[in-house]
């Protein structure tokens, strides 16, 4: 058992002693207690957001009760100043959160693992260049860029998405171009030129499959903090329009009211909670598996 | 405007009576005095704190789009302001301030008396050329915001030291009002030896009036600090000059919420709009006071229709749409106790012209489903509502919404950038849009809303055009007589109404909220006048 | 050590000013006329002012001539005049950093004084009651967005308790005490996630640090465990630390655009969200570049930090 990945467990929780013989990837992510229960959030939060149509009570843009009602029996987590209903809301909010994460990191895979392994591959000038322009991007501070984008673009959830795939895409191509250099230099990647293996064979077959690993462990960290980026985002006004509910910007209305009706904020802001530990968990945990494994695959 | 100084003009013009003048000087002795208190209780020094919700563009009243804000008044004085002379319809006269008293030789002629040992800030007088600097510096400047207000003046001319006469190039009865009105024409007088001295932008940044409170310090967006001017040219009823406060502090504070906890918490002592949703809230608490201002309040919900696009070039669709407007569900929804249900767009009670018995286009779900079936729409029409993306416009847009779609009117709402959408309406880009309305103008003087009526009018949004509509806001600018004038605006409300070029929602009055340890407040129409406020211990 | 900070400067040299065009083009490309924009809703029609305005702004000129333009006067230390409050750009900077540099020293402080001991005592005594708490704290720290903190401390602090104001921002000449009071809120909510990162690796650095050879070899000779701890594995282990701070200065700029709107702090953060509201364009790109160039300098720093503590990189 190596000193970092007992450190990394330690650092999610309590490690659950384990049995003899060697145990799948699954397995060893179910051990630590931290990422079974990143596994069950992130499980919970793709089932509401795929059934919130359906299991919603009310519609969530309709006023259905008098406004700033309290918890009660008929909205169970009451009702927000325009009268609409808070759990109704909060379940779409989930189908905001999970397209948040998941395109905007998306879009940041595709943009940065292209600029990545083109910098990675050819090196020289392309890298340079390439890497300036990485770097610029990384120069500004995350939110900043994301608000000056977001505006330029205009409201709207997927002018926030491009907006943070963007910001993101530095991370990416960093983490790519890196594992790309010194693949670059490994026996069999020479082997393969010198065998007449072209810049895709070599990018699809040599490099992408080692820095899958990396990219999986990375986007996993990433997508929480897309959510929480959007949430600020849609709590400075940018992001979704209304009167389609985001949990920023039912934040954002919320705190109008925190004298006269705290609950309001705490809804939302608790999902955002959750929702980001439980992948931060999650994360964090893959982290750990895929390290220990990569480790002892021989790679990196 | 008051029914009084028609009269007292009119009696001017037709040469009787000498003794509106010295009403005019009365009017102003009263205003100067503080609101009745023995002069042993008023308590000198201390500083107050005040909170405003825009950030003060510019230190420079004529060039400032925030004329309203509480700090110009407090550094500057004006030609003439306002005093209220009936509470409960919320009738204001125009009195003098540096300008004692005024006569109207005839009807384009305006002839004023200055205020005599009236020093600016920096030491330099102000007399009659300073004022002709002033009014002309208002017209002209390419960035005045009054311009607009200002462009029936044909010449100012210096009669003596302290007399100034403004000659009009066609009579105009709404003349005083618009040099008193914050929202118009107000005559912030400035100094310009130190307009001479700073140039436009350090002036814009280093201001120098006469008024009660000299400039100190501006940090922008935060606070602009003032402190007490020892030369002020009014007295407070103890015999030394006002103001009694030591300073003034305008702290800007975008957030309801959190200006709300420091009223309470006691950090703040006036705040300038209260959001409504708070007002029942202030109104239980003991530590503090309201000020009630229905003219000066704000329509929530004022549609411009786009007349030259479908759908809403069609009469009978604009009709039904502004009969769609569930104002009682709004006011529930959106006045939090303190909205009413407000029927004409532009006009409001007080003003000349505002008739209850003219059609209101009440809400009227069947009356809108036989309009929509009427213009060739059965299966009702689906619009897009454009609203700028902040509070509380984002709340009044889902309402509304909701609303329209409810009643056939198929409404998507199209949240935009405040730019954008400046952007869009500018070039007639939409279907219907809104805003929040002051309609406080049509009491100072309905005139006040020709630019926002007339075809082309600088603020006439939504840009819909009737010529009868300006022939009418003509004729009625140029007449005197109050019962004439109140005709023919009527004539220009009904045809609004009848023809639907906008429509209307609720009307949540101006409140301002104060601690009540502040006395000797008083207000210039909707501006807190903080001259003669003191501090209790 | 002088080649490696030729080497970095080399490089730091045309990412400033990639930074600068890329800055220049973001606020070309905001929509929304800047003209507009100082005009308001209230005078949007009012053709000869917006004329006025446009000429003034330099509107009127081909887009790389006023690139060109902004970058000869910025060099020069004139980045233009604000459309929305007319102060000089520099000026408004000016007033507006030290709020936002003692923002992020407070958050900065709260760190090594919080996070630092209870990251030590964690990996100390790991598993014990304080390492547990801590480390829980933490994840969650890191899983709560910066306005969600601001508002429940407000909530607790302001409206419940009411022993801190909700609001604003108190100078030091205002004197000590008010100032504190002013900034523990907002400096606590900035600070949240750098705190739970900072707590975080040092325990795990020092735990790895102390599974050393040489550390066992300091035990070994009987020198007590504090000395241990102090002499030996504490300046290791400071390393990755001073990296992650490094790397979290960026995040706090960030921060601070919410953290100041919410505060009502004038400080740089609330300017940008300001200027890009109100498609305030000098005093934007005056914003972002400072921000841009505060960044890219720390990351500078960190990295010179890092390559003079650890001398392995150097020769990387």
């Amino acid at each position: 058992m190596s000193a970092e990945s007992s450190i990394a467990a330690r650092l999610t929780s309590r490690r659950i002693p384990r049995r003899a013989g060697s145990p799948s990837f699954f397995t060893r992510l179910f051990r630590t207690r931290g990422s079974l229960f990143g596994l069950v959030v992130l499980a919970l939060v793709l089932l509401l957001a795929t059934l919130a149509t359906l299991i919603a009570p009310y519609n969530p843009n309709k006023t259905v009760e008098t406004i700033l009602q309290r918890p009660g029996i008929h909205n169970w987590l009451g009702t927000d100043h325009l009268g609409r209903d808070i759990l109704s809301r909060l379940l779409y909010g989930t189908r905001v959160a999970v397209l948040a994460g998941a395109v905007s990191v998306g879009l940041a895979v595709l943009l940065g693992v292209s600029i990545g392994l083109m910098a990675g591959y050819w090196g020289g000038w392309v890298d340079d260049v390439l890497m300036r322009i990485v770097d610029t991007l990384w120069a500004f501070p995350t939110l900043v860029l994301a608000l000056a984008i977001a505006a330029s673009l205009g409201p709207g959830l997927s002018n926030a998405m491009v907006a943070i795939g963007i910001v993101f895409t530095p991370a990416f191509a960093r983490l790519v171009r890196g594992q790309a250099l010194s693949i670059r230099e490994r026996d069999f990647a020479i082997a393969a030129r010198a065998l007449g293996a072209g810049p895709l064979r070599m990018m699809l077959c040599h490099i992408w499959p080692n820095v899958v690993g990396p990219i999986i462990v990375q986007s996993s960290l990433l997508i929480p903090q897309a959510i929480i980026v959007e949430a600020t985002l849609s709590f400075l006004g940018l992001g979704i329009e209304p009167p389609n509910p985001s949990w920023g910007s039912m934040l954002r209305q919320a705190y109008q009211y925190i004298e006269r009706a705290p609950w309001l904020s705490l809804f939302p802001g608790a999902a955002i909670f959750i929702t980001v530990l439980g992948l931060n968990l999650l994360g964090d945990g893959l982290r750990v598996t895929l390290d220990v494994r990569l480790r002892q695959r021989g790679v990196s | 405007m008051s029914q009084r100084m028609r009269r007292r003009d009119f009696l001017k013009v037709s040469g009787l009576a000498v003794v509106p003048l010295v009403a005019g000087a009365g009017a102003f002795r009263t205003a100067a005095a503080a609101t009745p208190a023995p002069a042993a209780a008023i308590r000198r020094g201390g500083t107050l704190i005040g909170a405003v919700n825009w950030t003060y563009p510019t230190m420079d009243p004529h060039i400032s789009t925030m004329a309203s804000l509480p700090g110009y008044d407090a550094m500057f004085d004006s030609l003439v302001r306002f005093q209220l002379a009936d509470a409960k319809t919320g009738q204001h006269r125009v009195v003098g301030h540096l300008a004692e008293s005024w006569e109207q030789p005839d009807p384009r002629t305006y002839v004023f008396k200055l205020k005599r040992g009236v020093k600016f800030h920096d030491g330099s007088p102000f007399d009659v050329e300073a004022a002709k600097w002033n009014v002309l510096r208002m017209r002209d400047h390419p960035k005045s915001s009054r311009k607009n207000y200002l462009t029936a003046i044909e010449s100012v001319e210096v009669r003596d030291r302290h007399t100034l006469a403004i000659r009009l190039s066609a009579p105009r009865a709404a003349f005083l009002p618009i040099l008193a009105y914050h929202w118009a024409g107000r005559a912030h007088m400035i100094s310009k030896a130190a307009m001479d001295k700073l140039g436009e932008e350090g002036f814009a940044r280093s201001p120098v009036g006469s008024g009660p409170f000299k400039f100190k310090q501006w940090v922008t967006d935060d606070r602009v600090i003032l402190e007490r001017n020892p030369d002020y040219h009014e007295t407070g009823t103890d015999g030394k000059p006002l103001p009694y406060l030591d300073g003034a502090v305008w702290r800007y504070i975008p957030d309801p919420a959190v200006s709300l906890m420091d009223m309470r918490a006691g950090t703040l002592h006036l705040l300038e709009t209260v959001a409504a949703k708070d007002v029942a809230g202030i109104k239980a608490s003991p530590d503090l006071a309201t000020y009630d201002m229905p003219w000066a309040g704000q329509v929530y919900f004022q549609a411009g229709f786009n007349i030259d696009a479908p759908p809403f070039n069609n009469v009978l669709v604009r009709r039904a749409a502004a009969q769609g407007i569930d104002r009682e569900g709004m006011a529930k929804a959106l006045g939090f106790g303190i909205g009413v249900p407000h029927y004409y767009p532009k006009f409001m009670s007080g003003a000349l012209g505002y008739d209850e018995s003219l059609p209101k286009n009440e809400y009227d779900p069947a009356k809108v489903k036989a309009l929509l079936n009427e213009a060739g729409f059965p299966d009702g029409v689906s619009i897009e509502l454009k609203v700028i993306a902040r509070e509380p416009e984002n709340t009044i847009g889902e309402f509304v919404q909701q609303m329209w779609t409810n009643v056939g009117i198929k409404t998507k709402l199209v949240s935009m950038e405040r730019l954008s959408w400046i952007d869009a309406v500018r070039a007639k880009n939409f279907q219907v849009c809104f805003w929040r309305g002051n309609p406080g103008g049509a009491v100072v003087d309905p005139d006040i809303q020709r630019a926002r009526i007339i075809c082309g009018g600088e603020n006439n949004w939504s840009q819909f055009c009737d010529r009868e509509i300006d022939r009418l806001m003509d004729e009625g600018g140029r007449t005197f007589d109050p019962k004439k004038r109140h005709e023919t605006y009527r004539q220009v409300l009904r045809l609004i109404q009848d023809r639907a070029y906008l429509g209307a929602g609720i009307l949540v009055p101006l409140v301002d909220a104060y601690r009540r340890e502040v006395q000797g407040m008083r207000f210039d129409f909707q501006v807190p006048d903080i001259r003669a406020a003191w501090i209790k211990a | 050590m002088a080649r490696y900070l030729f080497r970095r400067l080399l490089y730091f040299v045309p990412v400033v000013f990639l930074v600068t065009v890329v800055v220049f083009s973001i606020t070309m490309l905001l929509p929304g006329d800047p003209a507009l924009a100082f005009l308001g809703e209230a005078n949007m029609r009012d053709k000869v002012a917006y004329e006025t305005m446009r000429k003034e702004l330099g509107l009127d000129r081909p887009i790389p001539v006023q690139y060109a333009i902004w970058l000869g006067k910025a060099v020069r230390g004139d980045l233009g005049r604000s459309v929305r409050t007319h102060e000089a750009v520099t000026d408004a900077l000016a007033a507006r950093l030290p709020v936002t540099i003692e923002l992020a020293v407070v958050a900065l402080g709260i760190a090594l004084v919080v996070a630092i001991p209870v990251g030590i005592i964690s990996a100390v005594r790991p598993d014990s009651w304080l390492d547990t708490t801590a480390t829980v704290m933490a994840v969650s720290g890191v899983a709560l967005p910066e306005f969600f903190v601001g508002i429940l401390l407000i909530y607790l602090f302001a409206v419940w308790l009411r022993v801190l104001p909700p609001s604003g921002y108190v100078p030091l000449s205002g004197g000590l005490w008010p100032n504190l009071k002013s900034i523990i809120l907002p400096a606590l909510s900035l600070g949240l996630t750098l705190n739970a990162v900072t707590m975080r690796q040092v325990r795990a650095s020092l735990i790895e640090v102390m599974r050393e050879e040489y550390v066992t070899v300091a035990r070994a000779k009987g020198l007590p465990e504090r000395e241990v701890i102090r002499v030996h594995a504490l300046k290791n282990a400071m390393i990755p630390v001073i990296t992650v701070i490094g790397l979290q200065v960026g995040r706090l700029f960030g921060g601070t655009v919410v953290v100041e709107t919410i505060f009502a702090f004038p400080g740089m953060g609330r300017l940008a969200a300001d200027s890009i509201f109100f498609r305030d364009f000098p005093a934007l790109q005056g914003v972002v570049l400072v921000m841009a160039l505060a960044v890219l300098m720390c990351n500078l720093l960190t990295d010179l930090l890092y390559a003079y503590v650890d001398p392995r990189i150097r020769y990387a």
